[in-house]
């Protein structure tokens, strides 16, 4: 416990020690530290665990080692100028940070509860077994699924978004920046329709047969994060405009409501499968009626063929990765591979009608190339 | 920020979570081997790491509001009148400690109640120290 706390305090306490570094763009510093801890950590768990006694104890003191670490990395990067009087600043000035955090707080933080509460009930009330399933599926592939994207992007797009004002942009620079959204809504989609469909041979290809048993619970998972991830932009964009709260009473009443059912289906149902779907449900109900309706009513859609609700386009890429799916056998691979580009094809095709035409998506590349910065846009 | 620091950003960021990928394929199996953690230590350990974060809840929003301050203090730079990233940064830092102390002390003051909550009985080998 001691070790987990430590971890937990190390965290959230020194969070903001990377926030000046990344915000004067030495992201690459940021991620050089991340990758020598994670390389490091690895190696002297793998050291510890084959030499000596596996605990949860050790891995968890392991853990807050290499935490401390990080930060302290963090800190030696910081300029003099942002450490000068660091231990003396009155906590006053954070007043403006506090006030806005609650909004925010009841948005993100519906995130943590949802991904927190399902585990912790499942080995209450189901068993450590169950809870271990839970785990897997709801935190650490979840966990290394949305951080891949939104740990790469959001500190990147925060700090843009603060500075794109795009309220004040004109129609053409709007409508320019909206297909830029739709062309990565629709390579997240693809991408994590290839996820859905190659995810019952590859469960039990890492983790062995005896997984099998959360191959559907993972798919269901990616289709959720694949659904959040595809707003990445748009939540970003009205984080940095202030716009975030509008949002707020819908992403924190389907966390309260995906709570209680989560409650409910594990201590009534004991069905951890359920927990994992009613955590699903939040992401796909606070992206497309939280973050999706606001910023339409702020700032519109990109034009496409056939207009459907983002979140039912996306849906519907999924489904059908999720159906070809099936046909995959690990006795086959030929066919597999037919399969994959047959899903490849199909989710393009169903993309260029529902989120973005392949016309103006290559156009979109064009601009993007030709451009120097992203000045065009400010 | 210029392009070249963006496109260097989210590459590097991509490299380090591939590499995260590559370090949970292989670590994962391994620690829920029976003869490691197996996978019911492994669904205990999440369910003590999701108490001691829990109270994230509370203060991930002063993580997004802070950073939003803390960029546009740097875009801004040192001006007359404006608050510096120093006071930004040390005075949001002093709030986050206090409330994280004050939720990690109570969970460790009583932590076979806390471990009791998530079903892992005190005597239970991981609860020791």
């Amino acid at each position: 416990m001691i070790a987990a706390g430590a971890i937990s305090f190390l965290e959230n306490a020194l969070y903001l020690l990377r926030a000046p570094l990344i915000a004067r763009g030495d992201i690459a510093y940021v991620n050089l530290v991340g990758m020598l801890e994670l390389v490091a950590r690895t190696i002297v768990v793998f050291a510890a665990f084959t030499l000596g006694t596996a605990s949860v104890a050790r891995f968890f003191g392991i853990q807050a080692a290499f935490t401390l670490a990080r930060q302290l990395a963090f800190l030696a990067r910081l300029e003099a100028g942002d450490r000068r009087g660091l231990w003396r600043a009155r906590i006053g000035h954070a007043a403006d940070a506090v006030r806005y955090a609650g909004p925010v707080s009841l948005a993100e933080g519906s995130t943590v509860l949802v991904r927190n509460v399902p585990v912790m009930l499942a080995s209450r009330f189901l068993g450590a077994t169950e809870a271990g399933y839970v785990a897997i599926v709801a935190n650490t592939l979840q966990g290394y699924i949305l951080q891949t994207f939104l740990a790469v992007f959001q500190p990147v797009a925060v700090p843009i978004a603060s500075r794109l004002r795009l309220s004040q942009a004109s129609p053409a620079r709007l409508r320019r920046f909206l297909e830029i959204e739709s062309v990565y809504a629709l390579g997240i989609a693809m991408l994590f329709a290839q996820a859905i469909l190659w995810t019952p041979l590859l469960i039990p290809l890492w983790l062995g047969d005896e997984f099998e048993a959360i191959v559907l619970a993972t798919q269901i998972m990616i289709a959720g994060c694949g659904i959040q991830t595809s707003t990445l932009i748009r939540r970003s964009i009205l984080i940095g405009h202030g716009a975030l709260p509008a949002a707020v009473p819908i992403i924190a009443t389907s966390a309260l409501v995906s709570t209680v059912l989560t409650a409910v289906l594990v201590v009534v149902s004991h069905s951890w499968l359920g927990a994992v779907v009613v955590a699903t449900g939040h992401m796909v109900v606070s992206s497309s009626l939280g973050i999706d309706r606001v910023f339409g009513r702020l700032f519109g859609h990109a034009p496409a063929r056939l207009r459907l609700p983002h979140v039912v386009s996306v849906s519907a890429l999924f489904v059908v990765a999720g159906l070809l799916g099936e046909q995959l056998s690990p006795d086959t691979p030929a066919l597999d591979l037919g399969v994959g580009i047959a899903a490849l094809a199909a989710t393009g095709l169903l993309g260029s009608l529902t989120i973005i035409s392949l016309r103006a998506t290559l156009d979109v590349f064009g601009v993007l190339y030709r451009a120097r910065g992203i000045d065009f846009l400010e | 920020m210029n392009l070249n620091q963006l496109a260097s950003g989210v590459l590097s960021g991509y490299f380090s979570k591939a590499l995260q990928l590559v370090a949970s394929l292989v670590l994962v199996p391994f620690l829920l081997d029976p003869e490691v953690l197996g996978v019911e230590d492994y669904g205990r350990a999440f369910a003590i790491v999701g108490m001691t974060g829990i109270f994230s809840v509370a203060i991930v929003g002063i993580h997004f509001a802070a950073e939003r301050s803390i960029a546009q203090a740097v875009g801004r730079g040192a001006t007359a009148g404006s608050i510096g990233v120093n006071m930004l940064l040390g005075s949001t830092t002093k709030v986050l400690s206090l409330i994280s102390f004050v939720w990690v002390g109570a969970l460790l003051l009583f932590d076979e109640t806390a471990l009791g909550w998530i079903g892992i009985p005190p005597s239970h080998s991981i609860a020791t120290h």
